[in-house]
Parts: structure tokens; C-alpha cells; sequence
């Protein structure tokens, strides 16, 4: 009996030693300068069995029994912050069964009555916080809906429609002499029937759909630094064409010129906050643009159509990398009365339109995401995983000299992994994307090559049978390519001949400091349009001129500019 | 201006926006484009008619449309659905609405369902706008979240519910 007691009592001490740590250390970490919960957990201690912890302490009591520091007069304030997530599915999202997530990632901060900021960190991967409070005073805890460090914001949810204030979810609190437990939700507004009250989860579901996407990033890449993405997500944005300001986004997308985000929040229209892959997949367009390259030209698309190569994969990149993220192949965007359609909805894993090619979404979704994929269902034999995709992306698919598409992608990734360049090959031809090199198909050649002797092409389409011939579908412009015998200063020139509506357009790379070129490229429709490049041996170039119309006729003049300061 | 003249006029605009604004990367959608006239939107009047198109963007087995009025507005036609059959790709069917703004702004709510070849079904939802910019302040639909600015900073504070 008396063992029986003493041995109760050892385990008792013990327990009661491994919380107190927590607290000793979490104060340890601050006066070290680290505000990262996690970070600091890691120091000494695993972060699960701290959790844990943190969690049986929540269930005795929200007050520790943990004086204050009777030298400085703080007190140490922590919990958990969580918001309420819905699940989206065939037939809308599932109000029935909401769930609490925790707020990951997300810069927290310890206001006084006026907003000067006492404290800050940001939460850890189960939602949880520690701040540094004074006693006794009147605060506010503050989780903004952002990620970074809270002096580098990375990423923030911001309303477009209130002159982009940040979204934040606060708890007032008046501190005692105690270290104090304080935990809170993000609540989503939905009384059952619509939403009536604030929906203050919306934002932080958001920007759990980011943390998670950058989470796949950082397994691959442990230095990589996001530059700063604004997210505009309201309830007011409307899927109308107009101001933005107003909330008139026309849908959701990511705008290169902006570096932004823009969701949709309308109730019975169109809501987007809980469609996490919408979310991912506009990342994917964010991350392409701020790591990769891309030369999509933007626009409507969907499953079943031609694309224009880049848009094609543009998209269908963005598709799988949606699947990558979230870590479920199921997309769905859900919309209408009450949320309670899908709108779109597919599996990214098994493409079952009956259009396969580089100009299919549907295709380039499946061969990334079969390259990448090792789930017990895996239907292919290869499971590279991120990593060597990530690589073809920051590296030979950022820098072709090639428009970007499946081909760049392809290319470089056999390049790079040329154990695996056979069934790579076997993978892409099972969606009719045959072997070729970073710019098309061996035998179906996309770009028309265009001498730098100083002739000239004539194009002519009239008469052909072209199923697409405007926006970004496939065929709505054509592809040329010069390789320069020697180095020189050259001048391109496109002449309308029947049909003036064209435009040049140069892949993304010519943007660059390091690339220039001069002339008139506006890539609006208009008449002659010319410029002029300094090309050095054996460097190739390439173009597209757009068109609009079934006939159209133009003519391409390549040749040394008469004076070599055209080209500075 | 003729309705016609209008929907070629935003089909130009739109062409090239595609090419001008090249960086508007969207989500995917339903294979249908709606399209409207505008040319009523210029009347001050306050009851308005609006030409809908809807244009196939696959070739369609079906297409399901309906409108619904969606803030500050009334709808005075005929509301029920129409259903297509049969539509090839590029080919369009139209819906003749009419309605009455209650404010300076006004949405229609616009849905068209479609089913492609294959039987896969997905939908498109729209809004038309109507009227002024200025509604803002008029839609907010709760009180509860604030504007707070510290500095040069905005934020929108909203309150967590407590939890144990």
C-alpha cells in the first residue's frame, strides 16, 4: 500500500516537472529572442508530447497556478487559436459537420488599449501561442491573418473593399497575477441558414490553405523566402466584371501585373474561402510567377477545352499542385444557394476527357501528378515526389528559351533525371504527349523556324479548319523560332496583310533586367509591330504572333537592324 | 446602340483584355461564357431589360439557366428555368430579363448548369451589376466586425468566441 502511494506520488512530481518546463522554457525562448512556438519546443523538447501537455492543461483549467515574475511584473499568456472549417463535397459544403482547425503559422501579437504592440510570435502547428503580458492590465491578443515573421509579413488576408485592411481576430482580456490559458475561435457566421453574423473563420481558412501550400515548398526547399502575396477576400466579392474595390472581381483568380489574390466571398452565388484546392491552385499561379516562369496568357478555362500550350499547362500545373498540397487528388469549388453545388468537380489523378494532348489541362494535370504521386493507389511506376519538379521549375523550365509548356517541363526534367527520361516518356505518351524537345513534339512541329537572312514568311490561315481561333485556345496564335548563326543585332517585324488585328507576344524571359529588347511589343491587337534584339552566337529566340479571325495573313521579316543601336 | 452592335463591341473588349491584362489567371469553370447587353445599363431609368447570352464553350448535351434577384433588386419577368439541348461548341441561346433596382445598386443572380458529352455536369454562377458604385456601406450585412486603423495599418477586427 505504502509503495503503492509513493510510487503515485513520483509519477505526480514528474508530471507536474514537465509542465512547469513548458512555462519555464516557453519563457526561456522569449528572453533568447525566439517567438516561434515550435521553434522553441524544438529546442530541447518534442513538440507532440508538449502538445499534449498544453492540451491536458486546457482541460483542468484555463488558469495556471504559476505566479507572475515578481521582478518584471509580466505574466505569460498562451492557447490555442482555431477556426471553423467546412468540408466542400459533391453537394456543397458540409455545413452539418463543421470542424475547429487550428490557426497555423499566423502572426499573433499582444495589443494595449490603443494598439501598441506588447508582444508578438506567431502560433505553432497545433494553433498554439505564447505571449509576454504585462499583469494586470487590460490587453488584447490578436491573431492576425497573416504568415511570416511578424516583422515580414509574407502573406496577408486583406479586404479589398475596406481599402485592404488586414483581417484579425481579437480576445480581450484583463491580466492577473497569474500566467494566464486563454483560447479562441475563429466562429464562420453560418447560423444554419445563412450567414448572419461575422464570418471571421473565412480568412483564416484562407490562409491555412497558404501555410499548407508553403509547408510543400519548405520540404524541399528549407531557405526558401515567399515575397509578399496579398490575398483580397470579402463578402462582398461578387463574381461580377467591374471595380474590385466595390468587390466586383469577376471570379477568382491571381493577377501577375498585382502580385495578388482575389477570392470570392458571395453568399448564394459563390464562395471560395472553404474550396481549399481554388485556393491552392491560385497559389500554384502565384508561385509559378514569383519561382517558376510562366507564359500562360490568363483567362477562362476548364476541363474538355483546347488550350493554348501555356495556358494548358499553367493550369494543369496548377490543378495537380492543388492535389500535392492538400494531399486529396478530389477537387472541388462549390457554389450556388446555400453553397450546396459544385460547381466544378474532378479528380485530379484520373483523367477521363476524352482530349488528350499538350493543349488539354486535363493531361498535363495527370502527368505531373502521376510524376509526383506514391499512395497505395498509385497507378503509374514512378513516384518522384516534389523535389525534382520543384528543380525543373526554379531551374531549365524558368529559363527556356522556349514559350513555357509541357515540353519545357518535360525536357528538362528528363534532363535532370535521366534514369527515369524512359518511363517519363511512357507516362506523358499514355496522354498523347508524344517525345520531343523543350519547344514540341518531334512529329508535330508547333514553330515555324524563321531565317535571320533577311527573308520573309508568309503565314496564311485562311481556309483552315482550326477549331479554336481567339482568346487562349489553341491555335489563336502561332509560334516562330530563330537561331543566330553569329552574334548580332536583329530586327523582327510582322506586317498584317489581311486581318490587322495581331500581336507579338515573347515569352515571360525577355522581361528580365538581364534580357532586352527594343521596339514596339504591346501585346494588344494592332498593325505592324516590330523589334529588335542582340542575339549571340547560336542563341535562339522565340515568338508567337497572335491572331483573331479564320483568316488571316501576315508576314514575318527577320534580319541584321541596320544600326547596331537598335539594340542598345 | 444595337444589342448586337454591344455584344460584339464586349467580345472585341474581352479578346483584348485577353492579351492585354495577360496575367488574370483564373479558376477553372463550367465550359459556358455569359455574356450581356449593356446598353440599358446607361438608362436611367430604373426598370431595365437585359439581354443574357449563354455560349458553349464544349459542345453541350445540356444547358440549364436561370436568374434570381440577389440584393437590392427586383426581378419582373419570368424567373423559372429554360433548358437547351444540343448546343455545339460557339453556338449561344439568350434569356430576355427585366428588372427593377431598389437602390443605387442592384445584382442579378444568373445560373447556367451544363452537361457536356461526356455527362459531366458543372455550373457557372454569375452576378449582374446594375446601377452605381456605391452601394458599399449599404450591403454591409453585420454590424459586428470593425475598422480599426493604428498608423498607417487598417485592420478589420473580429471577435473570437472563447473556448475551454
Amino acid at each position: 500500500m505504502f509503495f503503492s502511494v509513493l510510487v503515485r506520488g513520483l509519477i505526480c512530481l514528474l508530471l507536474l516537472t514537465l509542465v512547469a518546463c513548458d512555462e519555464e522554457q516557453l519563457r526561456q525562448c522569449k528572453d533568447d529572442g525566439i517567438r516561434d512556438v515550435d521553434e522553441c519546443l524544438a529546442r530541447d523538447l518534442d513538440v507532440e508530447s508538449n502538445a499534449a501537455s498544453t492540451e491536458d492543461d486546457d482541460a483542468e483549467s484555463p488558469i495556471d497556478e504559476v505566479p507572475a515574475d515578481e521582478v518584471s511584473g509580466t505574466v505569460t499568456l498562451s492557447g490555442r487559436v482555431t477556426y471553423t472549417s467546412y468540408l466542400p463535397t459533391s453537394a456543397g459544403l458540409n455545413y452539418g459537420a463543421p470542424t475547429e482547425k487550428p490557426i497555423r503559422g499566423a502572426v499573433v501579437e499582444l495589443w494595449d488599449e490603443d494598439g501598441g504592440v506588447l508582444d508578438s510570435g506567431r502560433t505553432s502547428s497545433a494553433g498554439d501561442y505564447s505571449l509576454s503580458a504585462p499583469s494586470q492590465t487590460r490587453v488584447s491578443v490578436v491573431v492576425k491573418a497573416a504568415l511570416g515573421a511578424p516583422d515580414s509579413l509574407d502573406t496577408k488576408i486583406v479586404d479589398n473593399t475596406e481599402q485592404g485592411a488586414l483581417y484579425v481576430l481579437t480576445r480581450e482580456i484583463v491580466t492577473e497575477r497569474q500566467h494566464l490559458s486563454l483560447n479562441f475561435n475563429a466562429s464562420s457566421g453560418w447560423d444554419g441558414e445563412s450567414y448572419s453574423r461575422t464570418r471571421a473563420a473565412a480568412p483564416f481558412a484562407i490562409l491555412d490553405t497558404i501555410y499548407q501550400a508553403q509547408q510543400l515548398v519548405r520540404e524541399v526547399d528549407a531557405n526558401v523566402v515567399f515575397p509578399l502575396l496579398l490575398v483580397n477576400w470579402s463578402k462582398n466579392n461578387n463574381p461580377v466584371l467591374g471595380d474590385a474595390s466595390v468587390g466586383d472581381i469577376s471570379t477568382s483568380y491571381y493577377s501577375a501585373q498585382k502580385v495578388q489574390l482575389f477570392v470570392l466571398g458571395a453568399e448564394n452565388l459563390d464562395t471560395d474561402e472553404y474550396d481549399s484546392h481554388v485556393i491552392a491552385h491560385e497559389w500554384g499561379h502565384y508561385f509559378s510567377d514569383q519561382f517558376s516562369r510562366s507564359d500562360s496568357l490568363g483567362g477562362a478555362h476548364g476541363s474538355g477545352e483546347k488550350l493554348d500550350l501555356t495556358v494548358a499547362f499553367s493550369e494543369g500545373f496548377s490543378n495537380a499542385f492543388s492535389a500535392m498540397i492538400m494531399a486529396d487528388t478530389h477537387y472541388i469549388d462549390t457554389s450556388f444557394n446555400k453553397q450546396s453545388r459544385m460547381a466544378v468537380g474532378f479528380d485530379v489523378d484520373e483523367n477521363y476527357i476524352d482530349l488528350n494532348g499538350f493543349y488539354s489541362e486535363d493531361s498535363v494535370q495527370e502527368v505531373i501528378y502521376d510524376l509526383y504521386d506514391s499512395d497505395p493507389l498509385d497507378d503509374d511506376e514512378l513516384s518522384l515526389g516534389f523535389a525534382p519538379i520543384y528543380d525543373v521549375l526554379v531551374g531549365g523550365h524558368k529559363n527556356t528559351r522556349a514559350f513555357t509548356s509541357v515540353f519545357s517541363f518535360l525536357h528538362y526534367l528528363k534532363l535532370g533525371n535521366p534514369q527515369y527520361s524512359t518511363a517519363i516518356s511512357n507516362l506523358a505518351s499514355a496522354e498523347y504527349i508524344h517525345s520531343g524537345d523543350e519547344y514540341e513534339e518531334l512529329d508535330w512541329r508547333l514553330y515555324t523556324n524563321v531565317s535571320l537572312d533577311g527573308g520573309t514568311i508568309t503565314y496564311d490561315s485562311s481556309g483552315e479548319n482550326l477549331e479554336v481561333r481567339s482568346g487562349n485556345g489553341f491555335g489563336a496564335r502561332e509560334f516562330f523560332k530563330s537561331e543566330a548563326a553569329r552574334a548580332n543585332c536583329y530586327t523582327f517585324t510582322v506586317n498584317p496583310l489581311i486581318n490587322s488585328n495581331l500581336a507579338f507576344n515573347l515569352p515571360r524571359l525577355w522581361s528580365l533586367p538581364s534580357m532586352q529588347y527594343t521596339g514596339t511589343i504591346n501585346n494588344t491587337f494592332s498593325g505592324q509591330e516590330s523589334f529588335s534584339v542582340y542575339l549571340e552566337e547560336d542563341e535562339v529566340i522565340s515568338f508567337a504572333v497572335a491572331t483573331s479571325g479564320d483568316d488571316t495573313v501576315f508576314s514575318i521579316n527577320a534580319t541584321v537592324s541596320d544600326s547596331p543601336s537598335m539594340c542598345e | 446602340m444595337p444589342k448586337k452592335v454591344m455584344f460584339v463591341l464586349l467580345a472585341g473588349l474581352l479578346a483584348v483584355c485577353n492579351f492585354s491584362i495577360m496575367a488574370a489567371h483564373a479558376k477553372p469553370a463550367a465550359p459556358v461564357t455569359i455574356s450581356y447587353s449593356s446598353s440599358d445599363l446607361l438608362n436611367g431609368d430604373k426598370q431595365l431589360s437585359t439581354v443574357i447570352r449563354f455560349t458553349a464553350e464544349e459542345d453541350l448535351l445540356q444547358l440549364v439557366v436561370s436568374t434570381s434577384p440577389y440584393r437590392n433588386i427586383d426581378l419582373l419577368s419570368d424567373g423559372e428555368e429554360l433548358k437547351f439541348v444540343n448546343l455545339k461548341r460557339g453556338e449561344s441561346r439568350e434569356l430576355t430579363v427585366r428588372v427593377q433596382l431598389q437602390a443605387n445598386r442592384g445584382y442579378l443572380a444568373v445560373f447556367a448548369s451544363t452537361t457536356d458529352l461526356s455527362g459531366l455536369e458543372r455550373n457557372k454562377s454569375i452576378a449582374i451589376g446594375y446601377g452605381e458604385n456605391t452601394r458599399l456601406r449599404q450591403l454591409k450585412t453585420s454590424a459586428d466586425d470593425s475598422v480599426k486603423v493604428i498608423g498607417e495599418e487598417r485592420f478589420i477586427l473580429m471577435p473570437g468566441d472563447e473556448r475551454k
